[in-house]
């Protein structure tokens, strides 16, 4: 029981923390934003329906991490795209008190002053080194506090169900798809058939 | 018999369907008995409310989804079928809450197991005060669903995934069963959870539904029951406002229900949040409490042979070895069952990531998983949790896992463990943030019962949500009658997994079925003879 009040008071210290943190790190971002690394290569699709472009740069950065593709590398930048757009048309079906709980992570993440001292990630986003965001990973994951358990664990799990989700990457994990012939066999696939 | 879209085909021509998202302008409408939630209680006394020659309004929040979206594709099928986008879970975070939103409930998505109410919990109910829960009156019930829905032991032998749990159970002389399902020409192919592609599976989606809209119920979708206004002990209107299939957020229409009588079966969660926002009378504060999860916890083999288990009927085999372990009301006994894992939900729960990751998807051919249901709330250690409102008026519960069902908990990951190992698994770990992979049952059995278990670290999840809306005859310990019928108000029930005293023991779908066909039919000669 005392560890579920610390765990709260912990929270609650993170709550009061963010709407101040908003308010004063406004212009300290603003100023770093241009002398943060761009990234080498833009993402291709910034037309999110709920990820903003700073959320957005957060989980290029995280997911280079979380995914480690079958040649043993991080995926590519069009991949990353494309798998953050899959994230983002996940979270549209989020209910709307869940995408707000989201969007209160990112802001976290997103903010120098929440972020350092919470992931201890105190430079840019693309400038943080996979080692710097491995050790914050497994910080969250490990920790006492349950507010940064349940962080890591909404990343982790968006991550990866999102990417192994993806047909592209069934092969990854030795999934076949759908028996070809079973969906030969049933209607609702006879249109796409036709339409290519 | 060619397999068509029930809905969108000729089949359906006739039937009074309503895309809430649709209408232009507030309606008011006027009917016998208005249902809400079209899933396991609200769609079987549908059919029987209709089928008595009452006129039936069916309201239900989520969508329309049939055959033509059965498309076996989990990144699609998840956030459009499930709760919250599948982002449902309890206010700690700690339990990840699996519940269908779609036109059938979760029937629409569930795996087909189809267990009769255990004689153990049907005797404890009735211990509790229960009218006309026996063994022996609800007999026939039973027998009247299994019969409607196709309800038989799969006769198919088990996939490789359930083989596992059966022959580690053979090895170690544990008691084992074949699972009976209710599907009809099922092609052994186990997408169940992403909504059946065959229409084999029978859903209420392509049974009772279906059975009330031909007999001239109308069924409004994408709409979802606001509150109910009473006047005295009596229900006045049922407010209703459609509901944007994919953010959730409240449109402008608004739809008033009047009828004769009201029965809520928007579920476990849904239930309690309705008659809550409806401040309904509750002079005990009972309203929400002791909601029950089944909660589950995992373990994952790797086998030596190839499993494949995202192939053929996903549940099969089931152990009851250690579910009565200690009597009805002693320690926390478990179901032991397997899952279908398919990669998007394996990713998602074994909560690891980059290389540890990567290694452990490589291997999905192999991998078996097995899992146990524990079986809360029939010890005063296991009151359940709470449903409360958000300040929109959505529901959040508040589960907390209390030492007891910690102890349960572990007991369920040492024997999951020793049953793989009996199986042969050449390497088990439990679903746990911290969990390594075991070489042996010795070493796994060691770590485990040393680990001080936490919320967020072991990985758990409910697919089975029961109570917040208690039945009993004492208007003191429960919120409507053995009949379902409300204490306080006339002319509302509650029909659904809401009412259960405690949880089942066993899956619950075919508890569901037979209690409200029951209740149905009691309420359809009431509402004739008034
Ligand atoms: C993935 C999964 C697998 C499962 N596997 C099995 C299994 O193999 N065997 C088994 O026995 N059980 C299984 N279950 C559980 C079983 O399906 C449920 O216990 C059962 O369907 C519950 O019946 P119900 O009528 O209480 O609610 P549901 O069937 O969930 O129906 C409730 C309906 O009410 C709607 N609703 C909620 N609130 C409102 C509102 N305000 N207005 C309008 N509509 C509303 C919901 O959208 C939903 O459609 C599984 C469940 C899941 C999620
Ligand atoms: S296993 Fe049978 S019931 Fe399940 S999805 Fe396949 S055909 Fe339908």
């Amino acid at each position: 029981m005392t560890k579920t009040t610390h765990s709260r008071r912990q929270f609650l210290r993170l709550s009061l923390l963010t709407p101040f943190a908003v308010t004063a790190s406004t212009a300290y971002l603003s100023g770093c934003a241009t002398s943060a690394r761009r990234p080498d290569k833009p993402l291709q699709d910034t037309h999110f329906h709920f990820l903003d472009e700073d959320s957005a740069q957060i989980w290029q950065a995280i997911i280079t991490v979380m995914i480690v593709t079958d040649t043993g590398d991080s995926p590519s930048t069009d991949e990353v795209s494309l798998h953050i757009s899959r994230i983002d048309q996940g979270l549209r079906h989020f209910s709307p008190a869940n995408r707000e709980k989201v969007s209160d992570l990112f802001n976290l993440l997103s903010i120098t002053f929440t972020r350092g001292l919470t992931t201890g990630i105190w430079q840019p986003w693309p400038n943080a080194t996979h080692s710097d965001i491995r050790q914050f990973l497994d910080a969250w994951k490990n920790s006492r506090f349950q507010v940064f358990n349940q962080g890591y664990n909404v990343l982790a799990q968006l991550a990866a169900f999102t990417y192994y989700g993806e047909p592209e990457h069934w092969e990854e994990s030795g999934y076949p798809g759908p028996p070809k012939e079973i969906k030969a066999a049933l209607p609702q696939f006879k249109s796409q058939e036709i339409a290519g | 018999m060619s397999i068509e879209d029930i809905y969108t085909t000729e089949s359906g021509a006739g039937w009074t369907t309503v895309d809430a998202t649709r209408l232009v302008k507030d309606q008011i409408i006027e009917t016998d008995v208005v249902v809400v939630g079209t899933g396991a209680g609200g769609g079987t006394t549908a059919e029987i409310l209709a089928n008595a020659g009452l006129n039936v309004v069916m309201v239900e929040e989520g969508a329309l989804n049939s055959l033509k979206e059965f498309k076996m594709d989990e990144l699609e099928a998840y956030p459009k079928l499930y709760q919250e986008g599948m982002s449902r879970v309890t206010a700690d975070g700690g339990i990840a809450i699996m519940q269908g939103r779609t036109v059938g409930g979760s029937t629409t998505v569930n795996w087909t197991s189809s267990f009769r109410t255990p004689d153990e919990t049907l005797k404890h109910w009735s211990s509790l005060g229960l009218k006309g829960f026996t063994p022996e009156s609800m007999a026939p019930w039973f027998d009247d669903r299994e019969r409607r829905l196709g309800i038989k032991p799969w006769t198919v032998p088990p996939n490789p995934n359930n083989q596992v749990l059966q022959s580690g159970c053979q090895r170690l002389g544990w008691s084992w069963h074949v699972i009976p399902r209710n599907v009809r020409g099922c092609w052994n192919i186990g997408y169940c959870g992403m909504g059946c592609p065959t229409n084999a599976k029978q859903s209420m989606l392509v049974t009772t539904v279906p059975g009330a809209l031909s007999r001239g119920a109308s069924l409004f979708y994408n709409l979802r029951a606001n509150h109910l206004q009473y006047q005295g002990t009596s229900t006045q209107a049922l407010e209703c406002q459609a509901i944007d299939p994919v953010s959730q957020e409240p449109l402008p229409v608004k739809v008033e229900i009047r009828a004769r009588h009201y029965v809520v079966s928007a579920s476990a969660i849904g239930s309690p949040t309705i008659l809550l926002r409806s401040n309904t009378p509750d002079p005990y504060k009972l309203i929400g409490k002791r909601t029950f999860l089944h909660p589950v916890n995992a373990t994952l083999a790797i086998m030596p042979e190839r499993i494949e288990p995202y192939k053929g009927a996903p549940q099969s085999i089931y152990s009851d070895q250690f579910n009565w372990r200690d009597g009805v009301t002693g320690e926390a006994g478990f179901k032991m069952e397997v899952p279908p894992m398919f990669p998007a939900l394996t990713a998602g729960i074994i909560g690891e990531y980059g290389r540890q990751l990567a290694d452990t998807m490589h291997q999905l051919p192999h991998i078996n998983a097995v899992l146990s249901l524990v079986r809360d709330g029939f010890n005063e250690a296991s009151p359940g949790g709470e449903v409360r409102l958000r300040s929109d008026g959505t529901p959040e519960l508040d589960y907390p896992v209390t030492d007891y069902l910690w102890r349960g908990l572990k007991e369920a990951y040492l024997r999951m463990a020793e049953v793989q190992f009996a199986a042969g698994a050449k390497k088990v770990k439990f679903l746990h943030n911290h969990s390594p992979y075991f070489n042996r049952y010795s070493e796994a059995s060691q770590w485990m019962q040393d680990k001080e278990l936490k919320i967020l670290q072991s990985r758990l999840f409910t697919a089975h949500q029961m109570g917040g809306c208690a039945m009993g005859e004492n208007p003191s310990s429960s919120v409507v009658n053995s009949d379902g019928q409300h204490h306080h108000i006339d002319n509302l029930s509650v029909i659904d997994a809401s009412t259960f005293p405690t949880s089942v023991g066993a899956n619950p779908q075919l508890s569901i079925y037979a209690m409200a066909a029951r209740q149905a039919t009691q309420l359809a000669q009431k509402l004739k003879s008034a």
